[in-house]
């Protein structure tokens, strides 16, 4: 299973991978990196911290609710739970999504769209069933296609004006040499 | 008798190029950072329109129409998602944030070691 990590702006920031509830790995995107990296750099050696709350009983006899960090270890069957748990806290979505949907997660990483448009099709996605894949597969491949071809275009109209500009500057470099030796 | 690169220049140096040609260049350089953004400005529409109309289609829009997911472009031009009340997000957990990264319960004021 994959969990993907979105600012509260829908940014991608990073994946978490685990087995039966366990942290097997943790990627983060240069966005993640900068925003998040220094709140998970602990995560292997002390566990991932989320908040609790218990009830104690004061000097008086009244209870009392005190909040306190608790830290999960990654290698936990519970850590799945508190990293939901963490990134709420931290005003951040976690998403999950199992392996067969990968795939598709991936296509949508290389189409240009907003962030918070990524994040929209993420949302359905999650919610189609595998025997439905392959059309999410057809519909991402189109996209990637107008992609390239729009790209290509562009490229062209780039690859003229470069050449008009070498044109320029071999005018400026090469005439010189050419009156040289005349 | 060895010449000095410093006597030899193998390119003109810019204060040799004409400004007429320093212009040019400018000109030409800023037209290819306008068409690269432009190309980029241009994609997205393109892509939005066929995300949406193919999300419509075909036995994937029949399953998202079932499930009342729908998309549609917003006034902004952006892609945006209609989901019944059921698949919305959680809210944030309402635990107050009130606790330091040492764990101290600010609010309290002790630590769970104090408890």
């Amino acid at each position: 299973m994959i969990h993907l990590l979105f600012s509260a702006d829908r940014r991608f920031l990073g994946e978490v991978t685990t087995t039966n509830g366990a942290m097997d790995r943790l990627t983060l995107s240069q966005d993640g990196a900068l925003e998040i990296g220094a709140l998970c750099d602990g995560w292997v050696v002390r566990g991932i911290p989320v908040q609790q709350m218990m009830t104690v009983k004061q000097a008086d006899g009244s209870p009392e609710a005190v909040t306190y960090l608790e830290r999960v270890q990654t290698r936990s069957p519970e850590f799945v739970e508190a990293l939901e748990q963490w990134a709420h806290e931290n005003h951040l979505a976690a998403l999950s999504l199992s392996d067969s949907h990968l795939a598709c997660w991936e296509m949508l990483l290389l189409i240009p769209l907003e962030p918070s448009e990524r994040f929209a099709f993420l949302l359905a996605l999650r919610l189609t069933p595998n025997t439905l894949l392959s059309e999410w597969n057809t519909c991402l491949d189109e996209a990637q296609l107008l992609v390239r071809h729009a790209q290509a275009q562009t490229q062209h109209a780039i690859h003229l004006l470069q050449k008009r500009l070498a044109h320029h500057l071999a005018h400026v470099f090469v005439a010189p040499n050419a009156n040289a030796h005349a | 008798m060895e010449r000095s690169l410093e006597n030899r220049p193998l390119r003109p140096r810019t204060s040799d190029v004409p400004p007429s040609e320093d212009k040019i260049r400018t000109s030409i350089e800023q037209e290819i950072l306008h068409v690269r953004q432009e190309g980029d400005e241009l994609i997205k529409p393109l892509v939005r329109g066929s995300l949406v109309q193919a999300m419509e289609r075909g036995p994937l829009g029949e399953a998202l129409k079932r499930q009342g997911i729908r998309f549609e472009i917003g006034e902004d031009g952006l892609v945006q998602i209609h989901l019944p009340k059921k698949y919305r997000e959680p809210k944030a957990v309402s635990l107050p944030h009130d606790i330091d990264e040492h764990g101290t319960d600010l609010h309290h004021h002790r630590t769970l070691r104090a408890l």
